[in-house]
């Protein structure tokens, strides 16, 4: 039978239901008034699951759940989601790939049922048609004047990623972080090379190895009754008529290259240099080292009385950076704070010393006051309160928790945890987590400099 | 039941207060933050050297008469308080969300940044600025952008966009110039304030204005005449192409547009329809379906309306492979077309309207949105009654309507900015 679960929502006043169906697919259900609603639904798949051959299939599949099933016509879920007002899109990551709508529920909420019945049915039974595929072609063998269907959209995505210099240097320190051949190492959306070639079948294999149940969640946000709800999930997620997935999710656990480069500079046609630095983290279910970096971090760099903001931003009589700040990312097999940072001067490590000074000095000379740490926890609170503002944002952090953790305790557990930090701990994390000497940063720099 | 976030102006409580401004409250139960913006006419209507205005508003954080920046700074991060100013073509802004428990302090600040600025980071600040617009030029989209809005609102106040605004830092006087200006728009009578938020009762929330905001005998012209003048009379000419050359981009990043009328302005619902139906509406518009699904030319493919008080722009936007630009700019010439040549049918245009009224459900969700929304389009000059009758007027916008537009604007000589490799250019 199924398990079922309450919990709680910030400033919401019904509870949220969590329900784990038998055949392992769980919804997650937030009652919540007003006129908006948003279902999403998350995979536990994303680059993680992928090898060099095929890095890049996760997210290429994610566009091709769009294109129509036994039902509808491609086109015809995205036209009808519109036509109703509804914000649609999806997002593929490391660990997940989900897919979103959010839109005003209707009189007795018949977009709302539409809006689910269509969901369902994507998720469950796209078809990857090959003409929406597009012919396979190598795209780097100059003009191709062929058919460009899906594969160019992806391709064309790839160049745009080139264009943000922010992508740019994430993708080179990301590259340096993880050994070769981890799942991590590779940027998301892949190469050209693997998207234009890709056949049908590997995606289609794909699709059925991962979008199983025990893999999905799905998360409704809205004004809703329980009851009714589970059952349109069950009728809509009726899993029973697919092929057994046969997927098993990767856990090898933190990966840390042991001897690898820290350090690369990269040359374009820039005015300034973009660098970003990165730390490898604790892994997210450990919640009270997740959440005491959530502290350190916001100390260092996420609030306008931070660290680098006062130091490296606000008080230099010559002002060399033109932006700062930190932030933690989650991933399942270890988490990475992130410092990023732009400036004009052509003295590189000169600069980037400015920024470990600024570490070392909250590591030994100037460690976090008291006074700092609670204004951070004052604010973190608040932060995650106002995720409770809009049906996504509650339906991104707890579908985060869900796929990446396998829990949701991260969002559940977080502000008892956040309560029961203390000062020492919060400076005990920053130093086992923000160690210089094992810190990896990539630097976009102008190349007439 | 609680208050729906469709916004009649029946639950706007208007309130003109002792020192001469205007009060809008919104009641919306259930908000867990209250949302406060104290809106300014002017923005950069009022720059004689343009990009003025972005200069001295970003100054109200960065120290008072009894407050330094590292104080402020601290003082916001131990509240609730979320709070900054930005600058508007239109108006000058300080946002600020917080919790109900910190009221009174987050508008003793608000109130001290407003009356007692002292402005003496001006030069600092200046230089701050011109390395956060490089940084921001360092984007060929940006950079694609930027060139295009500048050259379309040319010698306008319009036209302050970063590249403009970098030219425009050594020519912007003195402190004694700064300080001029901030004392003329930061007047409290000419204060819009727009608060959303639960249980909010207006009168309460005047008498703490008028004690926070008390008028201080300050007056003296702040009106933008000028540059209502040049902004009412721009014209483009005849086409304009202008380029800037990144031999590392890896895509043409094109912008294609023309000038429109102001948002109050009869063409102002049918744009908003044809916007939507062109390439507003995310992956159903024409251009995503016809350039993206059907050609595969682009991934971020779209159009954009945008109205302001004097005049507006509607523009086409493409990162495409360099090699397909001219397809790319056929595609456009050919999507406009269609849409000049044959009225929309029945179905596409219903579809376009319900697409536009779910939307803004969606995007009106919380406070601080509502709060923007409110305030933004009464200091624009639209009454209560004409913001609560924006969907109606959508919804009496005929197909013959968004083919006369079409005709009326596509046909007019267009700005096209395009930023890549030179070899296309």
């Amino acid at each position: 039978m199924r398990e079922t679960r309450q919990f709680d929502i910030p400033y919401l006043r019904e509870k949220a239901h969590q329900v784990t169906f038998k055949n392992g697919h769980t919804l997650v259900f937030v009652p919540k008034r007003g006129d908006v609603f948003n279902i999403s639904t998350w995979v536990k798949t994303g680059s993680i699951h992928e090898d060099d051959q095929i890095s890049g299939i996760s997210h290429f599949l994610e566009h091709l759940m769009f294109k129509g099933t036994e039902r509808f016509k491609p086109g015809e879920f995205d036209r009808k989601m519109e036509s109703m007002g509804a914000i649609i899109n999806a997002a593929t990551w490391k660990d997940f790939t989900f897919y979103y709508i959010a839109g005003p529920k209707g009189e007795k909420g018949q977009n709302f049922d539409v809006a689910l019945d269509m969901h369902a049915d994507m998720m469950l039974h796209s078809t990857l048609p090959m003409e929406e595929i597009g012919p396979a072609y190598d795209p780097l063998a100059g003009d191709y004047q062929g058919e460009k269907r899906e594969r160019s959209v992806v391709i064309e995505e790839i160049g745009m990623r080139e264009d943000q210099p922010w992508t740019k240097v994430y993708n080179s320190v990301n590259h340096m972080m993880y050994p070769d051949g981890h799942p991590y190492q590779r940027d998301v959306i892949g190469t050209r090379q693997i998207i234009g070639n890709v056949s049908r079948d590997t995606l289609y294999n794909y699709y059925r190895t991962w979008y199983s149940p025990a893999c999905m969640t799905t998360v409704v946000v809205g004004d809703f009754e329980l009851a009714r709800l589970e059952e349109q999930i069950q009728t809509h997620f009726d899993f029973s008529a697919l092929p057994q997935a046969s997927g098993v999710l990767l856990d090898q656990g933190p990966a840390i290259p042991k001897n690898g480069k820290r350090y690369e500079e990269i040359p374009g046609d820039y005015q300034t240099s973009f660098f970003i630095t990165g730390f490898h983290g604790p892994r997210p279910e450990n919640l009270r080292d997740t959440i005491g970096l959530d502290v350190v971090s916001y100390i260092l760099g996420e609030s306008r009385s931070s660290r680098f903001t006062q130091a490296l931003l606000e008080k230099p009589e010559r002002p060399i950076f033109n932006s700062i700040s930190t932030g933690q990312s989650t991933f399942k097999l270890g988490n990475v704070l992130f410092v990023q940072g732009n400036f004009a001067h052509p003295d590189v490590s000169a600069t980037l010393n400015q920024v470990n000074e600024q570490i070392e000095n909250l590591l030994t000379r100037e460690p976090i006051s008291e006074a700092e740490f609670t204004r951070a926890v004052k604010k973190l609170r608040v932060d995650f309160a106002e995720t409770s503002e809009t049906a996504s944002g509650i339906s991104e952090t707890v579908g985060e928790s869900a796929t990446v953790v396998g829990s949701l305790a991260p969002y559940t557990e977080y502000l008892a945890t956040l309560n029961s930090l203390d000062l020492e701990t919060v400076r005990g994390v920053a130093k086992q987590y923000l160690q210089l000497d094992q810190a990896y940063t990539s630097v976009l720099v102008p190349e007439h400099a | 039941m609680p208050k729906s976030q469709t916004i009649s102006d029946q639950d706007i409580h208007k309130v003109r207060l002792e020192n001469g401004s205007t009060l809008l409250v919104r009641p919306f139960e259930g908000a867990p933050r209250l949302a406060l913006s104290i809106f300014v006419p002017g923005g950069n209507l009022l720059d004689t050297v343009p990009g003025f205005s972005d200069v001295v508003d970003r100054l109200l954080m960065k120290g008072t008469h009894t407050r330094t920046q590292e104080q402020i700074s601290i003082e916001i991060d131990s509240l609730t308080l979320e709070v900054d100013t930005d600058t508007k073509r239109d108006y000058s802004l300080i946002a600020a969300t917080l919790l109900e428990e910190d009221l009174e302090p987050s508008l003793a600040l608000i109130s001290d940044l407003f009356f007692e600025s002292t402005l003496a980071e001006f030069d600092r600040e200046r230089e701050k600025i011109a390395g956060e617009i490089h940084m921001d030029m360092d984007s060929p989209r940006s950079r694609a952008s930027d060139q295009f809005v500048r050259t379309l609102f040319h010698e306008t106040p319009y036209s302050a966009v970063g590249s403009l605004i970098l030219e425009n830092l050594p020519r912007m006087g003195t402190i004694e110039n700064a300080q001029e200006h901030y004392r003329r728009v930061y007047r409290p009578d000419r204060m819009i304030v727009s608060v959303v938020g639960d249980g909010l009762q207006p009168d309460r929330m005047a008498s703490l204005l008028e004690r926070y905001f008390p008028e201080n005998g300050a007056s003296g012209a702040a009106t933008g005449t000028a540059s209502y003048t040049l902004l009412q009379n721009l014209q483009i000419e005849s086409d304009q192409y202008v380029t800037f050359a990144r031999d590392d981009s890896s895509q043409a990043h094109i912008f294609k547009g023309w000038l429109t009328p102001d948002l109050r302005h009869d063409d102002y619902s049918p744009l908003v329809v044809l916007n939507t139906i062109l390439g507003g509406a995310g992956l159903s518009s024409r251009l995503f379906l016809e350039l993206r699904d059907k050609q595969g030319l682009a991934y971020n493919v779209r159009s954009s309306f945008e109205a302001y008080k004097h005049r507006g722009m509607f523009y086409l936007y493409i990162g495409t492979e360099p090699k397909n630009k001219e397809r790319c700019l056929n595609g456009f010439i050919e999507e406009c077309g269609k849409l000049m040549d044959t009225p929309v049918s029945a179905q596409e245009l219903a579809e376009a309207k319900q697409n536009i009224l779910g939307r803004r459900t969606v995007f009106l969700e919380t406070a601080p949105q509502q709060a923007s929304y409110i305030g933004a389009n009464y200091t624009l000059g639209r009454s209560l009654e004409e913001i609560a009758g924006q969907m109606e007027r959508i919804q009496a916008v005929t197909s013959e309507d968004v083919q006369r537009v079409a005709q009326t604007y596509f046909s007019q000589p267009s700005v096209i900015s395009v930023v890549g490799p030179s070899s296309i250019l």
